[in-house]
């Protein structure tokens, strides 16, 4: 029904439609969240409407339109508690939370190299590095390394859990927190991760660790009184005593045999058993040497330098690395080597955390 | 001391950071109520303070409480230097002034006899205010905008204020909604007020220079508001003066005018409205439109109450209230019964005494109705007497304090608690009464047997006359003086038919002397007392004179004097003003002429009562005949025809608008006259007669006004008195701009003509009494667009007016009555072109201005139209009456509303009496009345019209280059721009109207914009195809020059029309209607149609004589809107099913800032492409119906283009079923007489039958009525937020309580447009934030919608090379509180 108009002279250097409830675009949204070039998303957008026959100009009107309401959102989306206060915007509560989740939404690939990383302003300056690393915008890269920096500073020294802290702090729904969790948890414990031999770890896989060592090693909140950050030091230090089993090496290569070959065939049986000295070596030198903070910040690398890449290079596949870990741990929960009950806990707990580390390695090297 | 606020300030939250070292702020609140402030402890360090003050108490006049707003100031403390300011909270108190909602409801519910209006009483006695406003609200700023929040509790507790003289008006209740708002009803529409504020603009002062722009802007929104609340105040002292007890249609606008400062204007129709009940509703529904049952219907409320009181009166028996009944309870009748009552009173020989009573006590002169009527004569009388009762309902606008006394009066008389009458008053109308017993006798006296006691008693009447006069010449007591003369006047004329009146004689004295014996005597005592406060020296012998001419014109006939007194009027009131040279002659002529005239309706008189109805007018209508077929009413209406036809009384007036215009005012305004003139050539019979040789020069002019008379007659024999009247003020209003000195003659006859007019005051109380709606102002103007079926009649098309004024520098005082005066001429001009069209009502009344440097244009536009001052019932009788049965009648279920009233569509003037050229036809509904082609109203689409097809918007854009002078060189150039302008935006539209295939536009609006070199006209409506008027003529591409002669190029470009008009026929569901190749006009047995017919040929022919004309095609080839949005400018839905439902509402407000324009076809590629971007802006809510799409433009310093668009967009589901032909009129409310909305239990019904799939069930189940909105069903329950919306109702809601109209003026303004984003950013921020306060003040108050939303005064300054800009706007609407309907309820 339309007809054409020309590139006229009617187009508007002006042009700004306000309604009453706000009404998000999420594909703009998206747009914008990406820093896409205003070019590309114009004719994306005449693309999509093209039976309507669209000036380039009403549609980037309409583009800027849209670019400025997020650029007044964003202030308010950077302190969300804020954002459910305020009264300019007529927002549900569903359009709002879905913004936050948005505004907040992680890439795996640009929080993966953020991971570990100190959030300075250099590091800012070099996100285009990032970008280009990872393929997503410059201006994604921005607002996911401002987002962290942000929830980092607001949680870092306020006691309690990270996960419900940043939930009440920033509204974020709970998978979303958990991703800032784990990467202020490593942030808070500079977690080494960015070693070139962690490189092939993603982001979720540290995210499970994280969660694992979260779980086992913490008592059960990140933050303590005093605004330092936690993981249980009576429990690494009781992870000394773990040492001691190396004494009973043999019992313990006995047991491990004993119980694989419930699992496993012959031939699995007798390579495991020849790498069980040095795979039981490493397990427990680690658990007793985290302790030392040098230890516990290295402990990615140490899982991987020493026990992960072992594995590898003894042609072990993942479901027999599987077997092992659960042999070794069954030997553990059974209790076979008699451990004292608190030692067994910590050992348990220790190792659980440990194997998922190990699993997940073992795969994506 | 009548009110007390009581403020407690709770906490904040969300502050900015003042203190850049700790990052917080130490805030506190100052809390700020006229001169008085309050301040909250400092909460040291913290961004969200939590004070929890104490209460904080203002007491305050109530003229404060509606004129300031609470300032509530959050300031950031500073120990070393001046505390820093955060932000401010204005909050207007007037809507905590309404009584209190829950309360009246209550009453409401429990006082359905009466229909005690929820706002009335309590307005007076004031002890039901006690609004609360709480919770969270935006703090502002002008220079940062919105920093965070704060929660505060305001009460205001009111008290009783019984003074009558008090200033203020809380209670009434501002709508912004120009129709009856959901709820309620009307019970009286006393009709238009209007206020005008004057002060200098606080951004020009000296001070500005040295001031903070901070500073600046706040002191500007603060005047602004105050302003605002005095305007409001005033004109609802105003409408409380007509007895009204809301104001609806209300607008207010800002003339910013620079140097010259601001001013403030408001208008607005003044209502009584109350609630309705569902009960009420569930019976008128049972009974539609009886006769017999009308005076019981909830509208007759007052007068149903009115006639209980006769009937509680000895003397009133009990077939008084059924002769009440009868007579159907249109007010006319009443009134003109009352006078004649009153009249056949004094007949009966009681003395001078009993004048007084029965002028002051109506209600009990109205028992004696019944007898009156039985006698023609008597009949005849009362129809003299309408006339003046129309005058008096103009000389009621303009003396308030009359009217008071008129709701006085009622309340007395109606045995109601009389809250109002306060003693003042009471003195008053005992002042009058007694004059009017002296005076009285003494005319008796000459015509009759004088009484011995009369005699002395006229000297003393005669010092009091003169003792009024020469001081207060506008004081109410005159004028009430003049009412209690007129009142003897028609008793004069009863004489004749004493006899007649005989037999009733009994009843008729007991109530005279009950009356007396309450009043009268105190009264008089008064009255005396009085008149000597007011000392005045009036020449005793004038008074003489005025005697004699009084006695003569009574010998000859009851007439004469009521043309007397009218005479008299004028005269008078040019004495009030001062005088000049020109005028003193014009007065001494009048003078003349009054003689003259006299002599003249003597003789008329003589012959003409005899046999009033043989006037050749009256026969040549039919109406006669079918009026007295409807009813018994009829043939009293003939008669007061032919009476108001016959007596020079409108005459004379016109002699003196003639003379006025002799003295030729200097109006800019070119356009004025014109219509004026045209109307000359249309002569009547009747003005040979009346108007006599020696007033020749005024011929024109007579003959003019005997054509307005005579469609009028044509039609409805009740509306030619209102025009009477009206003509009589405009005269009134002419005089008074011009100033005239005054010799001692005319002064004398100055008070018998002050009498006159005083006379009709009586009767206008009755009407009030009645409750019916009939009083019409000095200016008939409605601001309403919608109304109740059978209210109007007929629409006659818009008119408009425009002036062009140049801004002065005035001193202060005068300033105001300038712009007053301005007005005053504009909203003559305008009503004399709905006379023009024989029409005695303007609705969709709107006002505007368009400011550029020291050049104002003002402009009033409304649609003329013939209202029903009967409305009472005749609704549905004339509907039988006039034959004009609906085609859809297809669900018919007893609800008139559902037959299409063509009869509104058909013209209100005679076909030879229109001052243009136009074709007539007959009407393809009925057939026989006869339509014009195209209408063209200001209003919206009248439910009961049959629309076909769906509307859409139409646009007419014109620009104009002009040349850039200066001062009056340049008002000339734009006064001379103006006729051009008008002319091709009519022309545009009329051939766009075409184009679509549409033959009518309601909504229409035109909005200007002037720059240095520029001027740009908008015409914006919604085209519709009405059903009545004939099929729109295909437009001709014709050659006239011989210079352009390619054949194909022509036959290309009609080729295109016409496929063109295919496919816009199609687009808008009306290909059914067969297209007429050239339409020729029936020809009917007036013979001048053959000559208009080709006159008007040119609207339908394109001339093409070069390729550039070629391309006007492509100018009115508008674009569609996209697929799945429909566009109109209205508010009422057309073409939408009802059985869509309402997913989300969406309202908008668009600003665009184009470029530099230099021709109509960039102007209209702008604003093609401004619609265009809208619907794609919003193409998320498709399928949606954008409506009250509103326009507004302006041009700035550089000559570039502004425009303002806003509007709602309804989002619907899909349609369920295969769509019924539901159009607009099955969609309309069920409209019961006086009922504009539906009432809920109506509704439902209406509802059920569209609907029948799930609605039904409800009926069946017969589960208790549920409201089911106007228009739509809710998708959702609950719907989020604060609903606004420019539309009259909540789409998907039903209204359960008005919570008060909300108006506020922001000024935003900032130092860094680059930082903040730039202009775009700014502005969006701006209008966001605004909206923002507006809803949290909504909110606060327990709102949750607005409706009638405006955002308006958008006035934007930018200056990039000093990054800075500035924006104001003016915001607000009604708060209500709506519940959501949804499908499944």
């Amino acid at each position: 029904m339309s007809g054409t108009l020309g590139t006229s002279p009617s187009s508007f250097s002006m042009d700004v439609l306000v309604s009453n409830q706000t009404d998000i675009d999420w594909e703009l949204f998206s747009m914008w969240l990406d820093g896409q070039v205003e070019g590309i998303c114009v004719n994306q957008l005449r693309e999509r409407y093209k039976e309507e026959n669209l000036n380039y100009e009403d549609v980037l009107s309409e583009l800027q339109n849209n670019f400025r309401l997020f650029c007044m959102l964003e202030p308010l989306l950077q302190h969300p508690n804020m954002f459910s206060e305020q009264l300019v915007w007529q927002l549900d509560n569903k359009t709002q939370a879905q913004l936050i989740s948005r505004y907040y939404a992680l890439d795996h690939s640009v929080a993966r190299e953020l991971l570990g990383r100190k959030l300075s302003g250099r590091l800012r300056k070099d996100l285009d590095e990032v970008s280009e690393k990872t393929g997503v915008p410059l201006k994604s890269c921005r607002r996911q390394f401002d987002n962290i920096k942000r929830i980092f500073k607001a949680v870092e020294e306020v006691p309690g859990k990270f996960t419900t802290n940043i939930k009440s702090m920033f509204n974020l729904d709970a998978q979303l927190s958990v991703k800032y969790c784990v990467l202020i948890f490593i942030a808070v414990h500079r977690f080494e991760t960015t070693k070139k031999k962690l490189s092939c770890i993603t982001f979720q896989d540290f995210s499970i660790a994280t969660q694992s060592i979260m779980v086992n090693w913490t008592p059960g909140f990140d933050i303590d009184e005093g605004g330092d950050p936690v993981l249980d030091r009576d429990y690494l230090a009781t992870l000394r005593e773990i040492k001691n089993i190396q004494d009973r090496e043999k019992d313990h290569r006995n047991l491990f045999i004993q119980t694989i070959s419930k699992y496993a065939d012959q031939r699995l049986i007798s390579e495991a058993e020849n790498h069980f000295k040095t795979l039981n070596r490493n397990i427990l030198c680690l658990a007793s040497s985290l302790f030392h903070s040098k230890e516990l910040k290295e402990i990615f690398i140490s899982v991987m330098e020493r026990i992960v890449e072992p594995l590898v290079h003894a042609k072990f596949t993942f479901p027999q690395v599987q077997i092992i870990l659960q042999s070794y741990e069954e030997i553990l929960t059974d209790n076979l080597l008699h451990l004292e009950p608190m030692l067994k806990v910590h050992f348990i707990k220790f190792f659980s955390t440990l194997k998922t580390i190990i699993e997940i390695f073992f795969v994506r090297i | 001391m009548p009110g007390k606020v009581k403020v407690k300030i709770v906490a904040g939250r969300n502050l900015p950071v003042m203190d850049r070292s700790s990052d917080t702020t130490d805030a506190f609140v100052e809390v700020k109520f006229g001169e008085v402030t309050y301040k909250t402890d400092v909460f040291r360090k913290s961004l969200n303070p939590a004070w929890n003050s104490e209460w904080f108490r203002f007491e305050a006049d109530d003229l404060e409480l509606q004129d300031e707003p609470l300032q509530v100031r959050i300031m950031d403390y500073d120990a070393y230097s001046a505390n820093d300011a955060i932000g401010k909270v204005y909050i207007d108190l007037n809507p905590l002034l309404l009584p209190n909602v829950s309360a009246s409801r209550s009453s409401g519910g429990g006082a359905g006899n009466d229909g005690k209006l929820t706002v009335t009483t309590s307005t007076t006695s004031g002890a039901g205010g006690g609004g609360m406003l709480s919770g969270w609200v935006p703090i502002f700023d002008t220079m940062h905008g919105i920093r965070g929040e704060i929660n505060f509790i305001v009460k205001v507790e009111l008290f009783s204020d019984l003074n009558r003289f008090r200033q203020s008006s809380c209670g009434v209740h501002f709508f912004a909604t120009p129709e009856v708002p959901e709820g309620y009803k009307i019970q009286f529409l006393p009709g238009f007020v209007e206020e005008l504020v004057v002060n200098d603009d606080p951004e020009y002062k000296w001070i500005d220079k040295i001031r903070t722009p901070r500073a600046s802007n706040e002191a500007r929104q603060l005047l602004f508001m105050k302003l605002s609340g005095e305007v409001r105040r005033k004109i609802g002292l105003k409408a409380l003066e007509l007895g009204a007890n809301a104001v609806i249609g209300y607008r207010q606008l800002f003339d910013l005018e620079g140097e010259t400062g601001i001013a403030v204007r408001g208008i607005g129709t003044a209502v009584t409205l109350s609630r309705v009940q569902l009960d009420e509703a569930l019976t008128l529904q049972m009974s539609p439109g009886n006769l017999s049952q009308n005076p019981n219907s909830p509208r007759g409320s007052r007068e149903n109450s009115a006639g209980k009181d006769y009937l509680d009166k000895p003397g009133g028996t009990t077939t008084a209230a059924a002769i009440n009944r009868n007579s159907r309870n249109n007010s006319f009748v009443s009134m003109s019964d009352t006078v004649s009552a009153v009249s056949s009173g004094q007949m009966l020989g009681t003395g001078g005494s009993k004048y007084k009573a029965s002028s002051s006590l109506l209600s009990g002169s109205v028992k004696g109705r019944n007898k009156v009527f039985r006698t023609q004569s008597e009949r005849l009388n009362s129809a003299q007497a309408k006339p003046e009762v129309r005058k008096t309902s103009i000389k009621l606008l303009k003396r308030k304090r009359l009217i008071k006394q008129c709701s006085a009066d009622e309340y007395t008389s109606t045995s109601t608690p009389p809250v109002n009458t306060s003693p003042p008053k009471a003195t008053r109308k005992a002042s009058f009464k007694k004059v009017i017993s002296k005076i009285m006798p003494r005319k008796f006296s000459t015509t009759a047997t004088a009484s011995e006691e009369v005699s002395p008693v006229k000297t003393k009447t005669q010092h009091d006359f003169l003792e009024h006069f020469d001081k207060v010449s506008d004081s109410g007591i005159v004028e009430n003086w003049l009412m209690s003369i007129d009142n003897i006047k028609p008793s004069i004329g009863v004489e004749e038919t004493e006899k007649l009146l005989e037999p009733d004689e009994d009843i008729l004295p007991v109530s005279i002397e009950e009356d007396l014996a309450s009043a009268g005597q105190l009264e008089d005592q008064e009255s005396l007392t009085e008149a000597k406060e007011l000392k005045t020296e009036i020449a005793i012998t004038e008074l003489k004179t005025d005697l004699v001419i009084n006695n003569e014109s009574i010998t000859i006939e009851s007439e004469e004097i009521p043309l007397l007194q009218l005479q008299e009027n004028y005269s008078e009131k040019e004495i009030e003003k001062p005088t000049d040279a020109k005028e003193l002659i014009q007065e001494n002529y009048t003078k003349g002429e009054i003689e003259k005239a006299l002599d003249k309706k003597e003789l008329i008189d003589t012959s003409e009562i005899s046999d009033d109805i043989n006037n050749p007018k009256k026969n040549n209508d039919n109406t006669v005949s079918n009026d007295e077929s409807q009813d018994n009413e009829p043939k009293f209406f003939a008669r007061e025809r032919s009476h108001s036809l016959d007596s020079p009384i409108c005459f004379i007036p016109i002699v003196r608008q003639l003379s006025n215009d002799s003295a030729g005012k200097v109006s800019l305004s070119d356009d004025t006259h014109a219509s004026a003139d045209e109307c000359c050539p249309i002569t009547a019979h009747n003005t040979l007669q009346n108007s006599q040789t020696h007033f020749t020069s005024e011929g024109d002019q007579l003959r003019k006004n005997s054509a307005i008379f005579r469609p009028i007659t044509s039609h409805e024999t009740s509306r030619s008195t209102s025009w009477i009247s009206s003509t009589d003020e405009g005269m009134y209003q002419k005089l008074q701009g011009l100033e005239e000195l005054t010799n001692n003659a005319v002064e004398g006859v100055s008070i018998s003509g002050e009498s006159g007019g005083s006379s009709e005051k009586t009767p206008v109380k009755n009407n009030a009494k009645s409750g019916d709606s009939a009083d019409m102002t000095e200016y008939p103007f409605l601001t309403m667009t919608k109304f109740s079926a059978g209210f109007l009649h007929h629409l006659g098309g818009m008119v408009s007016a425009k002036s062009v004024k140049l801004l002065e520098e005035l001193d202060d005082r005068e300033d105001g009555d300038t712009r007053e005066s301005w007005w005053t001429e504009i909203r003559q001009e305008v009503r004399s072109h709905a006379r023009a069209l024989g029409c005695n009502v303007i609705v969709g009344y709107q006002e505007k201005t368009v400011i550029w440097e020291d050049v104002i244009i003002l402009s009033c536009a409304g649609t003329g139209a013939v209202y029903n001052s009967l409305h009472g019932g005749l609704g549905d009788l004339d509907n039988a009456n006039f034959g004009t049965l609906a085609v859809n009648r297809s669900f018919n279920n007893d609800n008139k509303a559902m037959q299409s009233e063509c009869y509104l569509c058909h013209i209100p003037y005679s076909e030879g009496s229109v001052p243009f050229p136009i074709k007539l036809s007959r009407c393809s509904v009925c057939e026989r009345g006869k339509v014009p082609d195209i209408l063209l109203t200001t209003i919206e689409p009248p439910n009961q019209l049959e629309i076909i097809g769906r509307g859409g918007l139409l646009q007419a854009r014109v620009l104009k280059l002009k040349k850039d002078l200066k001062n009056e060189n340049n008002a000339r150039e734009v006064s001379d721009l103006l006729p051009f302008l008008e002319y091709e935006l009519h022309r545009q539209i009329v051939n766009k109207l075409k184009m679509n295939g549409m033959n009518a536009i309601f909504g229409l609006q035109v909005e200007l914009a002037l720059s240095d070199r520029q001027i740009v006209a908008l015409a914006t409506g919604t085209a519709v195809y009405l059903a009545a008027l004939p099929p729109p003529v295909v437009p001709k591409i014709t050659v006239s020059s011989h210079l352009f002669t390619d054949q194909d190029e022509i036959a290309k470009v009609q080729k295109k029309l016409t496929e063109k008009i295919q496919s816009n026929k199609e687009y808008y569901d009306i290909v059914s209607i067969p297209d007429k190749d050239e339409f020729f006009p029936e020809i009917d047995e007036a013979g001048n149609d053959m000559e208009l017919s080709t006159g008007n040929k040119d609207i339908c022919v394109l001339e093409v004589d070069d390729t550039e004309d070629a391309n006007i095609i492509e100018g009115l080839l508008d674009l569609k809107p996209p697929e799945g949005v429909q566009v109109i400018s209205v508010k009422t839905p057309i073409g939408i099913d009802s059985s869509q439902v309402v997913e989300q509402c969406q309202t908008f407000t668009q600003v665009a800032k184009g470029k530099q324009i230099y021709t109509t076809r960039d102007l209209s590629m702008a604003a093609q492409n401004l619609v265009k971007s809208t619907c794609f802006k919003l193409r998320r809510l498709r399928p949606c119906l954008i409506s009250s799409l509103q326009w507004g433009v302006w041009l700035d310093e550089e000559g570039t283009i502004h425009f303002c668009l806003s509007g709602t967009a309804i989002k619907l589901s899909q349609p369920k079923q295969p769509q019924l032909p539901i159009e607009l009129t099955t969609l309309k409310k069920p409209s019961d007489q006086d009922l504009l909305f539906n009432l809920e239990g109506v509704t439902q019904e209406l509802n059920i039958s569209i609907e029948n799939g799930y609605d039904g069930d409800i009926g069946k189940k017969g589960l208790k009525p549920i409201k089911i909105p106007q228009y739509f069903l809710s998708y959702s329950r609950e719907v989020y937020g604060i609903n606004v919306t420019p539309l009259p109702f909540v789409p998907g809601a039903n209204i359960d309580h008005h919570l008060g109209h909300l108006n506020f003026f922001f000024i935003r303004e900032t130092m860094s447009v680059r930082e903040t984003g730039g202009l775009a950013t700014f502005v969006q921020g701006f209008m966001s934030e605004v909206l923002g306060i507006l809803r949290s003040h909504t909110h606060a108050l327990g709102g949750n919608a607005v409706t009638s939303f405006f955002m308006s005064e958008c006035m934007l300054n930018y200056q990039p090379h000093k990054n800075q800009a500035q924006c104001l706007l003016n915001v607000g609407g009604d708060c209500v509180l709506a519940s959501y309907v949804t499908q499944t309820a």
